[in-house]
């Protein structure tokens, strides 16, 4: 697959996602407390800019999955393997529907009526007004499968590129800060301090970036992975699985 | 088996027994029972002093009711409040925070829009929530309403007593009742929070017959030497200006007594009848009760140590009479505690939301400064552990901060940039006379007083009281100019 030079450079790629993250998240320190359009940029709210943002993101994401498994049917067609790339663009494309349609939220919504949303709110400390902020510890059993699937799946591609293998674990590890910042936004609203407010946002800062850097950090990772493995695809394939 | 085959196997093992746990806790706290949530009522009575009720001592039957549900109740003998004012007293008892970490710290102003009140949470939590008070100062510019479904302002004209409708005195009390009759009648209804403010009792002391002749007979208005116009006892306006004046004759201080013990019956009445119908509807058990003031009140007494103000009032003088609170407490019957008690604790008022949140099993956030009392009510015979007890305030514009311990109590005033303060030995001298002379003491005190606003004070920005409170608060005879 000689035409993978004709392609721009992953690093350029990367560096290009990462400066369209930073422009969402200076956007939202510009304007999100602005009284008539701050809604539209502000990492806290939902259906305006850093939500389509990021479901672009999810797209592009599944994307480049679809990229890679397009690159290694080529490289070598006799292994199935490949088809676990679209495995990981279809979980993509899931995210990026679920931003845009916020269906976790009706989703916990749904779980958080009645006795079950009480317990779980006593349990954790929490106030009814958050409850869509528990989404992730409710629904950790599959986010814990989800995430060992995906660990796993790189690990039996990228394990001979370590470097990359390596990179890929970072994004996920975003990932699990970011749910772990949305159960501290819970903690953070259901308190009775005089500045609950000031760390929520702090906390939905953080957060917010940690998904849209995750997400870039994902784009680049099957990118990068697809142009190595499409210029490397004459070097052995031993040891797959 | 290949060692990648292996490492992945491996990992999903580890992965779903992971999830599996999650899940299993996941399962055992949905399914588990759910705690069992109690009705709050909270009954704040304006500038009640606790040696003025029978459950603290007193004499004249003012209170039997309280009596009666003192009986069930944990009874605070030594509770005190960490403001004078109403403002920042009451804002307190609703968020659990210091006045200058909610931001109340003067009548007139606001909470913090951050701060969340109890009201919030237990609406949150899925309670049916009502408040009715009587005073501007906890309306809903103060941001006391926030949270309440049902927030009723009922006022009584405070300071003249010409102003006075005939159905002043009960209307706060029926709308109350009326209340809890369509909650009693609902079909479907949750647990209830009511915040039942109480202003009979601050001046004027002006209860209506039977109540204002109940304990000595009043004197009509009438000529008083050097007072310009007939002075009535009943009027705070008159009272306030001829005891500052010097000019009050000593018989009418009885009077005042009379008049002010026949407005705590007026109430203790009236809150009878609530106990009797929470008991009609079956729920006095399944309600926690609480009946607390928000500062007392200097009545006559005097004080020789030039730094508090002369009675009869409570704003900016930290005397004992005005820092001191009943505070009865009355827990649900499934809160099963071995038996209630008196406390002799020395306990702030701060402490009041942690302890409602144990006791309506919600957990108290760790950023609350106060601590939950039932630990101690569960243990009421051990070795009392008294607290250190702040206040902090800015009763207009003067600021006011302290710190009392059993023995000690050390007050700090900044009026303008000038700062004064008063130590005093509560010990050798509970009159409350003297400025004690001890350096070693008061530095010791200062020290307590600034790693409290290390820790607890959020930076204190003076709020500008709207044109229209500042109507209502001079009209009322709270502010002067």
């Amino acid at each position: 697959m000689n035409d993978m030079e004709s392609f721009p450079s992953p690093r350029k790629v990367l560096i290009l996602l990462l400066v369209m993250d930073a422009g969402v998240g200076a956007l939202h320190l510009l304007f999100s407390l602005h009284p008539e359009m701050g809604a539209f940029f502000d990492l806290a709210h939902e259906e305006n800019l850093p939500t389509w943002y990021s479901s672009f993101q999810f797209l592009l994401v599944a994307g480049a999955a679809v990229f890679c498994h397009v690159v290694e049917k080529t490289v070598n067609p006799q292994k199935t393997i490949s088809w676990g790339w679209l495995v990981v663009a279809l979980c993509m494309l899931g995210l990026a529907i679920d931003e845009t349609f916020q269906i976790h939220e009706t989703l916990i919504d749904k779980v958080m009526s009645g006795n079950a949303g009480n317990n779980l709110r006593h349990f954790f400390g929490a106030t009814r007004d958050t409850d869509s902020l528990l989404w992730t510890v409710v629904f950790a059993p599959v986010l814990i499968l989800a995430g060992t699937g995906l660990i796993l799946f790189y690990y039996s591609r990228l394990r001979t590129n370590r470097v990359l293998f390596r990179f890929s674990l970072f994004p996920l590890w975003l990932l699990v800060l970011s749910a772990g910042l949305e159960f501290m936004e819970a903690k953070t609203l259901s308190s009775f301090a005089q500045d609950p407010m000031v760390r929520y946002r702090q906390f939905v800062f953080i957060e917010e970036m940690a998904e849209l850097v995750a997400a870039s950090l994902f784009v680049w990772i099957h990118y990068h992975y697809g142009i190595w493995r499409g210029t490397h695809y004459q070097f052995s394939d031993a040891g797959e699985l | 088996m290949e060692p990648v085959a292996k490492n992945s196997k491996l990992g999903w093992i580890a992965g779903i027994l992971l999830a599996g746990l999650f899940a299993f806790k996941l399962i055992s706290i949905i399914a588990g029972p759910s705690p069992k949530q109690a009705n709050l009522l909270l009954i704040t009575l304006d500038t009640l002093r606790p040696d003025h009720l029978n459950v603290y001592g007193y004499q004249r039957a003012t209170s039997p009711s309280l009596s009666e549900l003192a009986k069930d109740s944990f009874v605070l003998d030594k509770a005190f409040t960490v403001a004078t004012n109403s403002g920042p007293s009451h804002a307190t008892l609703l968020t659990g925070l210091y006045p200058a970490q909610h931001g109340l710290v003067d009548n007139g102003q606001r909470i913090n829009e951050e701060t969340r009140t109890l009201a919030e949470t237990l609406r949150q939590t899925g309670y049916d929530t009502a408040g009715f008070i009587g005073y501007h100062a906890l309306s809903e510019e103060a941001g006391l309403d926030k949270g309440f479904q049902v927030f009723e302002f009922h006022p009584i004209a405070s300071h003249d007593h010409d102003e006075k409708e005939p159905d002043d005195d009960l209307k706060g009390f029926d709308a109350v009742t009326g209340w809890l009759e369509s909650w009693a009648q609902a079909d479907e209804k949750s647990p209830f929070f009511v915040w039942m403010h109480v202003q009979n009792i601050h001046e004027s002391y002006d209860p209506p017959a039977p109540y204002n002749s109940m304990f000595g007979k009043i004197s009509a208005p009438q000529p008083l030497e050097d007072f310009d116009g007939d002075f009535d006892v009943r009027c705070a306006n008159d009272l306030d200006e001829a005891w500052r004046a010097g000019i009050l004759p000593p018989r009418f201080k009885e009077e005042v007594i009379a008049l002010y013990d026949g407005e705590i019956r007026l109430v203790d009445d009236q809150l009878g009848q609530i106990f009797a119908m929470l008991k009609s509807f079956g729920v006095y058990e399944d309600t926690v009760i609480v009946v607390v003031s928000d500062h007392g009140e200097v009545l006559f007494e005097l004080y020789e140590n030039g730094f508090y103000g002369k009675g009869p009032g409570h704003t900016a003088r930290y005397s004992d009479v005005s820092l001191r609170v009943p505070l009865i407490l009355k827990p649900a019957g499934f809160h099963q505690f071995e038996k209630t008690a008196r406390l002799e604790q020395t306990l702030s008022t701060i402490d009041l939301v942690p302890t409602l949140l144990e006791l309506l099993a919600l957990q108290i956030p760790a950023d609350l400064p106060g601590e939950s009392w039932v630990p101690a009510m569960r243990q009421p015979r051990s070795t009392p552990t008294s607290r250190k007890i702040f206040f902090h305030e800015k009763p207009y514009g003067v600021e006011y901060s302290g710190v009392r311990t059993d023995q000690w109590k050390f007050v700090q005033k900044n009026e303008e940039g000038i700062e004064s303060s008063l130590l005093i030995d509560l010990v050798n001298d509970p009159e409350e006379n003297h400025s004690a002379d001890s350096l070693s003491k008061a530095k010791e005190m200062v020290v307590f007083l600034e790693e409290w606003k290390k820790e607890n004070q959020a930076i204190i920005k003076m709020r500008e009281v709207s044109e229209a409170m500042r109507q209502a608060l001079k009209e009322g005879g709270y502010i002067r100019q």
